[in-house]
């Protein structure tokens, strides 16, 4: 088979189980830092900053190593501006942190409570350019390479033959909201100024919609991925997740869906109070992606008939656990779903110490049948 | 002081510093009105672990209690502060920056009575011995968001038991299971809430 067929094949699989049918074996995506040390294993995750374009051909030659993976590795590019999508500095291993620690958003919170005003009187573009200034990020890191990730994404089809999803990745907006003021200051916000946040989370919802109808339009993405942690169960009461979250979550995901591109859910932390109100937008639309903090029991039994689902081995079991307790975990989630409508995924991205043999256990287990 | 222990609890955070401030220059008891702000911090724990109160409702109790204890504390004499059940050591390990867990742990644990010696983020291993040997504090709480925390959370909890420290230590964290507080060898595990308690029970053992 050639690559290009290889390709193809991997994109049915994949739009098949999107579009909630039974492919012929049960798609699988991975992808995460772990993937640098399967053909380099004296690498640390600083080499991600420090020499990116060589870790991206140690990745490259990982994948290439598993062909059974569907989905594209992700492609290293201003790793300094990463936190700049959360509104937070970026400290990266091997400068701010140890050489083999992850790279994380230091959340400075450096939005304050009279910016919501901003926000409302001139518009979420317009804020959001003067917060990063604030932040102290330079036009420069900001520019993504276009070039270099045009180039990396030929590659990642004509050489490795895997299938980009997302065409463009949205925070939503009570996340971002969450993340420029910093998590407790916005807590915080909820109760001493609920109107002036939903006025401001309005104005976002409206530019996102705007955005995301130009980028389907223009780029015709398979998917795009809507990026969600702390509107969910865990942090907040469902009369607040109806009054934050909720209504923003729906219009960006129905101008996603309006725009003929599926919505992928990154769902991190716990959604399972949440999960009935996913059932309001159209079926066969949207990708339920959760880390492994919701029961994936409850998602099938709510959303298993509406929407494709992803699941969900746990970091912890991935990074500590043996291949056989992998392989166990990742054949029950097979068996849950009749390999319909579910794609074979890790909880959130993989570890990065997650041994090779447990990456395997888990593909061995999707592959089965 | 019904009144103060139900403001807290409600998190109605005007009224109750409002009140506070009231009876404070009235010349009420400090340590009552601190008593019932501790109180109602119980209420909200309680309200935490029965699915009625929120996360979001947990940092903002933690605020609330901030804000009042900086109103109560000047109105202590000298020697007579708050009483502490005893010390308690937390940080965050190093290689990891995430600090709302361990700061929502840091809030319960005192408003239910404890001094807490907050180590802060990104916590070397050599930092968290050394802040037990100084402060002598029977319990060590370490928190991590991230996986690669697990292995620095083991080779903490080696270094305390190989300097010999009687220290019972609590691990926290989303991907924190059984499976992990075992690999790690720590005590125990579990949220903001179960901090309280395992406190709770390890101290009236070693008091």
């Amino acid at each position: 088979m050639t690559v290009e067929e290889l390709y193809n094949q991997r994109l049915q699989r994949l739009k098949t189980a999107m579009d909630l049918g039974k492919p012929d074996r049960v798609p699988i995506q991975l992808s995460g830092p772990n993937f640098i040390y399967y053909s380099e294993p004296e690498a640390t995750l600083s080499d991600y900053v420090l020499r990116p374009q060589w870790a991206d051909e140690a990745v490259f030659r990982s994948f290439a190593m598993l062909p059974e993976i569907d989905t594209a590795p992700g492609i290293t590019t201003n790793m300094r501006a990463r936190g700049a999508m959360w509104f937070s500095k970026t400290k990266l291993p091997g400068i701010e942190l140890p050489a083999d620690a992850l790279w994380q958003y230091d959340e400075l919170g450096m939005m304050t409570e009279e910016d919501y005003d901003t926000i409302i009187n001139k518009g979420w573009s317009v804020f959001s350019k003067e917060l990063l200034a604030r932040l102290g990020y330079t036009e420069e890191e900001l520019q993504p390479d276009l070039e270099y990730i045009e180039k990396m994404q030929k590659r990642i089809r004509e050489e490795l033959g895997r299938v980009i999803i997302n065409g463009a990745q949205f925070i939503m907006p009570f996340e971002i909201l969450s993340a420029a003021r910093s998590l407790a200051k916005f807590m915080r916000d909820l109760y001493r100024m609920p109107d002036k946040v939903t006025a401001a989370l309005d104005v976002i919802a409206e530019e996102y919609v705007a955005s995301i109808q130009t980028i389907v339009r223009e780029k015709k993405p398979l998917g795009i991925f809507s990026g969600n942690a702390r509107g969910g169960c865990q942090f907040l009461s469902l009369k607040r997740f109806e009054k934050f979250v909720w209504p923003y979550i729906k219009k960006t995901s129905m101008a996603i869906i309006d725009a003929g591109a599926k919505v992928w859910f990154h769902m991190d932390a716990k959604w399972d109070e949440n999960l009935p109100y996913f059932l309001d937008l159209p079926k066969a639309s949207c990708v339920f992606d959760p880390d492994s903090l919701t029961d994936i029991v409850k998602i099938k039994e709510v959303l298993g008939d509406h929407m494709c689902i992803t699941g969900d081995v746990p970091p912890a079991l991935l990074e500590l656990g043996t291949p056989e307790e992998n392989y166990n975990y990742a054949r029950k989630l097979v068996e849950l779903f009749e390999g319909k409508g579910f794609i074979m995924s890790s909880g959130c991205s993989v570890p990065p110490r997650t041994p090779l043999e447990n990456i395997k256990a888990v593909i061995a287990a999707a592959v089965e049948g | 002081m019904e009144e103060l222990i139900t403001l807290m609890a409600e998190l109605e955070e005007e009224q109750l510093l409002q009140q506070i401030e009231e009876r404070l220059t009235a010349g009420e008891d400090p340590h009552a009105i601190f008593e019932a702000c501790q109180k109602g911090m119980t209420i909200v724990g309680e309200r935490f672990e029965k699915g009625e109160y929120y996360l979001s409702d947990l940092v903002m109790s933690g605020e609330v209690f901030r804000q009042a204890s900086e109103l109560i504390t000047p109105y202590f004499t000298e020697g007579a502060g708050a009483a502490t059940k005893g010390k308690v050591v937390i940080g965050t390990i190093i290689g990891d920056i995430h600090d709302i867990g361990k700061d929502i742990v840091i809030a319960m644990l005192r408003s239910a009575g404890y001094e807490v010696i907050d180590l802060g983020v990104d916590v070397p291993v050599e930092r968290f011995v050394e802040a037990v040997k100084e402060s002598g504090a029977p319990v060590v709480g370490i928190s991590g968001l991230l996986t690669v925390a697990f292995p620095p959370m083991k080779e903490c909890v080696d270094a305390l038991k190989a300097a010999e420290l009687d220290v019972k230590v609590m691990i926290g964290g989303a991907p924190v299971t059984a499976e992990v507080c075992q690999y790690v060898g720590a005590d125990a595990f579990g949220s903001a809430n179960d901090a309280v308690e395992f406190c709770n029970k390890w101290f009236v053992v070693t008091a």
